[in-house]
């Protein structure tokens, strides 16, 4: 993609990664009208350029899908790249589900001409699989080489270039692909992964570790003196507080990235009160790679430089809030197993207003949390930020998970912020305001996990309508 | 009447539920029975019978249900012990094989000054951690590759005096068979006690517990077509009655004043607080099963698949089957892979994700076999029972080949010759 300077080009391999080229000669006024013509010129809205990018990058995957990778091959009509010609065309094509992907990995969805041995041996493609269970689980082939955070997030953080973390510390659930991690059990040189990423990650019930290990993961975090820290953030949250229990001064660390769940309001207040630093957002999936990245005004950026989101018009019966679907992810930076509209398991509202950040040509998203993980109501279906965003309201909360019966009354169990006043009858009103027409609400000393030991904020037992994977 | 008849595997299938499950609409191949057997609505029915036709504790009221529980327990352990050719009061029902091999390590009062002698490290962990928890084990050194050659294991018995011989009747990674009746003749020769891990014969095979002279054999329910959490210790009377309890509490005694305590008898006293009721009525379900299949039947049913799964995994190029081609073995088989890019793990989630086939990766409970051998990434075990059929274990094996064709396995050697 082209832009024009002054004194010659700047070629764009994405609408943050420029390229510039100087000519000894102007360029030939025609070249430069039919530049402006496609829109290629600098001087075209950035956003048009973004779009023509995306798409030409997604036609290109479909290019290669089709002529590489035997499940679009066999649908090669269906596909086809010449039926393409905005991005509007491309999320018209079906989704792909995960049933799609157990039945055709690697078989037929590995690029059929990569030897996929030799790439796993020398590291730069990996088999990953999802903890989770049923129609849930899934496994691809994923690029290791995908950076974890966007070229130049010193822009979309506004952090000076010195201040890019390069020391990453992960502390996320405890399960590997339905059985138990073992990492804990390893000494901390074990648990080393090259000299620049240390994994802190327990095989223990968040709600059960003790205080040995609380000491264990705080001494450690601070030997490492990690400058950017990846969580699931009910692990860390906890640990802060049995941190604050144990009188143990709290880890230095530059900068949380919460990834591995929906990031609650709740959680990001106290995590940022609790360590004194910012959290920032982080939206990946281990079958769709990463996916979009908070900025520093707070809002989710699709990963342009890796993914192409969508969300797809809910069905009808589905129910959900205005605006908001099934997340679609369509991986352009993984050429080797491409995903064309895979739909991850998420809900999100897509088509938001321009953001007035360094990365504005990426298109903001609106996450709600995982579709399963929603309450059922007779007005509708309420997401999971839907919940988080009325919960938040209520003042003394550290830690909730609603959880909706077969009769639709919903059990808010609630862990009380240390020293904050609780008022059950409020959290019981925000709720009502929800159209939940039976909730009780009770303070517990702990939460129950999913099978996977993440922890759901929202759970219901009855059929979500629409609901499809 | 032949296997595939009316009383063959398309007829059994039909009894077991599960089997008519589908995952994303394709039916499941199972192929991981050496490490639970699938159920029938039988066995399923007797487990359910407990909880609504009878619910009571057994050997302590004498009220109707009481009764009836305690008649319905009783029952269901004389049939086991028909099944599997003993007496009902030599027949203790324990939780499952490991818990039945450890009442023999704690009930025979080992000390480390006794030596237990297994034939090699191929056993499962329960066949060993037992033993070295508290006596001296002691390896005998025969090739797990290979059945027991008596001759040899009379030498390292007569090397190494042991208290005990303890050996798997059929090994959980091999699927090889071994000559019971004559090691345990052999050990009863020499003043050793035997201790036989059948948990991987007992499905396939009669056992004939006192005719085959042994000591002590143990299995489990849950490898047999019963329920989890139930399983049996059998054997000689005067073996089982060297043997001190595992456990103290109710249900085990006669009479018990502040100091002193009379126990009762076998099987009682080996059986204390109360037991997996529901548990032994479905594990007696399972028996009964078995037998109206007929053992004739089965056994030539399963001769086959044995055969058929050692073949067709012979066939798939880049593994390497483990055992002797030539022994007798029940329908369990381990390959490891000729690569290292590849691994058992990746591959049994694969397998089963792609093609629905379910069967285990690992190292199967026998470190020490892998480790010996450099097995680094553990084998993957593919084990049959009577209703499985020729047709899954082609799926089964065909998938794998084609997974290894597409992951491009090399073996190790065409990675070096292609530099």
């Amino acid at each position: 993609m082209l832009a024009s300077t002054d004194d010659g080009l700047t070629v764009l391999e994405d609408t943050r990664t420029r390229v510039s080229f100087v000519f000894d000669a102007p360029l030939d006024g025609d070249v430069v009208d039919e530049l402006r013509r496609l829109m290629l010129l600098a001087d075209s809205p950035s956003q048009i350029i973004r779009d023509r990018q995306i798409l030409a990058r997604a036609v290109n995957l479909l290019d290669h899908g089709v002529a590489n990778v035997p499940f679009y091959r066999r649908a090669a009509t269906t596909y086809d790249p010449a039926r393409i010609a905005s991005l509007e065309d491309f999320a018209r094509l079906p989704p792909l589900r995960k049933r799609d992907l157990r039945a055709n990995m690697p078989g037929g969805l590995v690029d059929d001409s990569v030897d996929v041995a030799a790439s796993v041996a020398r590291g730069e493609l990996g088999f990953v699989m999802t903890s989770g269970t049923g129609e849930e689980r899934t496994s691809t082939l994923l690029d290791l080489d995908q950076p974890l955070l966007p070229f130049d997030v010193s822009a979309l953080w506004e952090v000076p270039p010195e201040a890019v973390p390069s020391r990453l510390a992960v502390l996320t659930t405890p399960l590997c692909t339905g059985n138990l991690c073992h990492a804990s059990g390893a000494s901390y040189e074990d648990r080393l992964d090259g000299p620049d990423c240390l994994y802190l990650t327990s095989t223990s019930d968040l709600f059960g570790i003790g205080d040995r290990q609380v000491r264990a993961i705080a001494s450690e975090w601070e030997r490492f003196e990690p400058d950017l820290l990846m969580v699931n953030p009910h692990y860390l949250h906890w640990v802060g507080r049995r941190m604050e229990a144990l009188g143990l001064p709290r880890p230095r660390v530059g900068r949380v990235l919460s990834s591995y769940q929906y990031l609650s309001r709740i959680q990001r207040r106290a995590i940022e009160a609790i360590f004194g630093t910012e959290v920032r957002d982080f939206y990946a999936a281990t079958d769709a790679g990463r996916m979009a990245v908070e900025c520093v005004n707070g809002r989710m950026h699709m990963r342009d430089d890796l993914s192409l989101l969508d969300a797809v018009p809910a069905p009808a019966d589905a129910r959900l809030p205005a605006g908001v679907g099934p997340v679609a992810v369509t991986t352009l930076g993984n050429a080797v197993a491409p995903l064309v509209r895979y739909l991850v398991g998420d809900l999100a509202r897509t088509g938001l207003d321009r953001c007035s950040c360094a990365f504005a040509e990426w298109p903001c998203i609106e996450l709600h949390g995982r579709w399963r993980d929603c309450l059922v109501t007779a007005d509708g279906v309420r997401t999971t930020r839907q919940v988080d965003d009325a919960i938040a309201e209520v003042p003394g909360i550290d830690f909730y998970q609603a959880v909706q019966d077969g009769s639709g009354a919903v059990d808010l169990r609630v862990i009380p912020e240390p020293g904050g006043a609780f008022d059950p009858a409020r959290a019981s009103r925000v709720l009502d305001a929800l159209g939940v027409e039976t909730v009780t609400v009770r303070t517990v000393r702990r939460l129950e996990a999913e099978p996977s030991r993440k922890l759901a904020l929202v759970k219901t037992c009855l059929p979500i309508p629409g609901y499809s994977l | 009447m032949t296997a595939s008849g009316a009383n063959g595997p398309d007829r059994w299938r039909r009894d077991f539920p599960i089997l008519a499950r589908e995952l994303d609409g394709r039916p499941l191949v199972y192929l991981d029975s050496a490490a639970t057997s699938l159920k029938p609505q039988a066995v399923l029915d007797a487990e359910r019978r407990y909880a609504t036709d009878l619910g009571a504790n057994i050997h302590r009221s004498q009220h109707r249900l009481g009764e009836d529980t305690s008649l319905a327990y009783e029952e269901a352990r004389a049939t086991v012990a028909h099944f599997l050719g003993t007496r009902p009061s030599c027949l203790v029902f324990t939780r499952n094989t490991t818990e039945s091999l450890n009442l023999v390590a704690h009930g025979l009062g080992l000390t480390p000054a006794d030596r237990v002698l297994v034939p090699h490290l191929g056993e499962h962990h329960s066949n060993l951690l037992p033993w070295m928890q508290r006596a001296t084990l002691v390896d005998a050194g025969l090739d797990p590759m290979q059945p027991i050659d008596p001759q040899e294991l009379a030498l390292a018995i007569e090397r190494h005096q042991p208290r005990v011989v303890a050996f798997g009747a059929a090994s959980h990674v091999t699927g090889i068979v071994q000559p019971i009746a004559e090691v345990c003749a052999l050990a009863r020769e020499h003043g050793v006690l035997s201790v036989v891990d059948a948990a991987q014969l007992a499905p396939h095979a009669p056992l004939e517990v006192d005719a085959s002279g042994c000591d002590f054999v143990a299995a489990s329910g849950h490898k047999m077509l019963g329920p989890t959490g139930i399983g049996v210790l059998a054997g000689r009377e005067d073996a089982l009655e060297q043997l001190a309890p595992l456990l103290w509490g109710g249900g085990m005694v006669d009479r018990v004043a502040r100091d002193a305590v009379r126990l009762k008898g076998l099987p009682g006293r080996l059986e204390a607080g109360t037991p997996n009721i529901a548990g032994a009525l479905g594990l007696a379900a399972a028996c009964e099963y078995v037998e109206r299949c007929g053992w004739a039947s089965i056994a030539e049913h399963e001769r086959s698949l044995a055969f058929l799964l050692r073949s067709a995994l012979e066939a798939v190029p880049g593994v390497r089957v483990l055992g002797d081609a030539a022994a007798t073995r029940v329908p369990i088989a381990t390959v490891v892979f000729e690569t290292d890019d590849v691994t058992p793990f990746m591959a049994e989630r694969l397998l089963s994700d792609a093609h629905n086939v379910m069967v285990r990766a690992g190292f199967h409970c026998a470190h020490p076999f892998f480790d010996e051998r450099g097995f680094t990434s553990g084998g993957l075990r593919a084990s049959a029972h009577l209703y499985t059929t020729a047709d899954d274990i082609t799926r089964f094996a065909s998938a794998l080949a084609e997974l290894l064709a597409r992951l491009g396995a090399r073996t190790r050697a065409s990675r070096e010759e292609r530099g």
